[in-house]
């Protein structure tokens, strides 16, 4: 087992999509900064009632049918003349763009084996095929930890630069379970996604559901299955999206309740077991060739 | 008999079709077993299943004396090169092998070197696998299957789409492996003539089904040699073979007729063509037993 980790390992080290995604989410993070920087100018520079105006749209729409990348970002950014690093974090992980980079690295990375058929040199090696499993597993955890950190290093040092001293970090304990919980979801999505390469086995599938997933496609499934609740089977308030990843990812936030920072918490173990168990159980039953 | 392989009423379906029906395969250890069969004979199906890779539906097989299965180590005793090489495009060959040494948890420095000797890539550095000609990327495929000191190494159709040179070196490659290091081959190749040349067993694959197995021996005592006769007229060919007596022949194409009985007559044969005015294009004795005696026993000049 140690040796296939070593062998992962390596290969995460020569793989050239996989240098290419750490160097967009490194260029994105250092743009980041700015860019929110950019946006929150925009939004001072809006007139009292479109600032109203544009509030109470986003208040009226409801989260699961916010589909898309975005960055929610307006004036509560910069309150009292200075930056909290915590929203500044929240600004980027919730609105889906770094679980974005994380499907698209996930699909890439699994399925690197199976679309250039480099398995078939290793498989008949180990015993039980499932275990192919836990070493590309424990690596792609590794890679999205490092994406991770590349991304937040790269932000706080954009926002550094772009905010100057009025970047701040008003609970150091809450920024930093925020951002645990924020991984361990992320790391769920990404085990979502190896489920599918285990599963699918193609590039062009993966990537394509990488992106597809994280721009919240899934709210779709959840709403429809609402209207059937409710039309079909009486329920009075449905709200099946309350289990769904990418919503945990947007609800989650430093100054969220306990409940939802927990419901967080239950939701990425969750995924994450499943994830990791099925991929199990699909290696162990598929033929590799 | 001393099998490194044999496999029992092995099968695989998919669906409702049976790519494998009931194969009872056996190779000798030191052996190169020439796996014959046309496209979606079954052949990659089969390979596969010896390999671990793909799960048998029904049957056995039995790997170098024991009951192979998916807690067994007899798979790691086989190197495979299905299809087509198994590579990482944007790595060098020594990256390629680097990756699978490590997970084989071999760790000789010069490892990855030596096998690299072996086919010939030694001078490749740092080039990536892509700029590769396909004989060196066949050629790669080979020594990854060679990482781990395998017993048993399984080709499918390792010339396919090589030119002429390259068939030649994979040929010596092959025949050093076999002798230099004792490692029995399974080959598959529609190429027949080259596979003559290397394999000293045959198994012949048809429909998913195992028609027969024969040793190069064999096949010369039952194949024979014959007389290859190239005309632009085969009817009245035909004619004139038929007026001298000669009955055993088979057209194979409109401009190729094969003559199986007065093997050293050719020359009168030709004379006889002549008399008749059946315009001769070339006229010689010819040794192609393996494709003869496949196209006999499958049936026809189909693609095979």
């Amino acid at each position: 087992m140690f040796n296939l980790i070593k062998s992962e390992c390596y290969k995460a080290l020569h793989l050239r999509s996989v240098r290419v995604m750490f160097l967009i989410v490194l260029i994105f993070g250092l743009s980041s900064g700015f860019l929110l920087k950019t946006a929150t100018t925009m939004t001072d520079s809006l007139s009292a009632e479109d600032a109203a105006q544009l509030a109470e749209n986003l208040e009226g729409m409801p989260v699961e049918v916010r589909m898309g990348i975005y960055t929610p970002v307006d004036q509560s950014l910069v309150r009292n003349g200075a930056v909290d690093l915590g929203d500044l974090a929240m600004a980027d992980l919730s609105g889906g763009m770094l679980a974005l980079f994380v499907g698209i690295l996930s699909a890439l990375f699994v399925s690197a084996d199976f679309s250039c058929r480099y398995i078939i040199n290793i498989a008949g090696h180990v015993q039980g095929k499932a275990k192919l499993v836990i070493p590309k597993l424990l690596v792609l955890t590794g890679l999205i930890f490092v994406m991770f950190l590349l991304f937040h290093g790269a932000d706080f040092l954009s926002a550094r630069i772009a905010f100057g001293d009025i970047l701040y970090v008003s609970d150091g304990a809450r920024l930093m379970q925020y951002l645990g919980l924020q991984l361990l979801l992320h790391t769920a999505f990404g085990f979502v996604i190896a489920f599918l390469c285990f599963t699918v086995r193609s590039i062009a599938f993966d990537v394509t559901a990488g992106v597809l997933l994280a721009s919240g496609l899934v709210s779709m499934a959840y709403r429809v299955t609402d209207i059937i609740a409710k039309h079909v089977f009486h329920v009075a308030q449905p709200d099946t999206g309350v289990i769904s990843l990418s919503r945990a990812i947007s609800e989650v936030m430093p100054a969220a309740d306990a409940s939802v920072m927990q419901r967080g918490l239950i939701i990425g173990c969750v995924y994450f077991a499943a994830a990791a168990g099925l991929s199990f159980v699909v290696m162990q039953r598929r033929d590799i060739a | 008999m001393d099998y490194i392989l044999e496999t029992r009423a092995l099968s695989k379906r998919y669906g409702k079709t049976r790519a494998i029906d009931t194969v009872s395969l056996h190779v000798k250890k030191g052996a190169i077993y020439g796996l014959i069969g046309r496209n979606g004979a079954g052949k990659s199906t089969l390979l596969k299943m010896i390999a671990g890779l793909a799960r048998p539906t029904e049957g056995s097989l039995q790997l170098f004396g024991s009951e192979a299965g998916d807690k067994g180590l007899a798979f790691s005793r086989i190197g495979v090169l299905i299809e087509h090489p198994g590579l990482y495009y944007n790595m060098s060959a020594r990256e390629n092998l680097t990756v699978k040494l490590m997970a084989l948890g071999i760790r000789e420095k010069d490892a990855a070197d030596r096998l690299l000797e072996t086919v010939g890539l030694r001078d490749t550095g740092k080039k990536s696998v892509k700029k590769f000609s396909m004989g060196m990327q066949q050629r790669l495929g080979i020594a990854l299957a060679l990482a781990g000191n395998p017993d048993l190494m399984l080709l499918d159709e390792p010339i396919n789409g090589l030119d002429p040179q390259g068939i030649a070196e994979m040929r010596q490659i092959l025949e050093r492996l076999n002798r230099e290091y004792g490692i029995t081959i399974i080959i598959s190749s529609h190429i027949l003539e080259e596979l003559a040349k290397v394999a000293t067993d045959y198994g012949i694959l048809h429909e998913g089904r195992l028609l027969e197995e024969l040793t190069h021996q064999e096949l010369l005592e039952k194949g024979g040699e014959h007389i290859e006769l190239k005309t632009g007229d085969a009817p009245a060919a035909c004619t004139v073979l038929e007026e001298n007596g000669i009955a055993q022949y088979k057209v194979i194409d409109k401009d190729t007729i094969r003559i199986f009985e007065r093997l050293t007559d050719s020359g009168n044969i030709a004379m006889a063509m002549a008399n008749g005015h059946v315009p001769l294009l070339g006229i010689q004795v010819k040794n192609e037993s393996l494709e003869n005696y496949f196209l006999n026993l499958t049936g026809g000049a189909a693609h095979v």
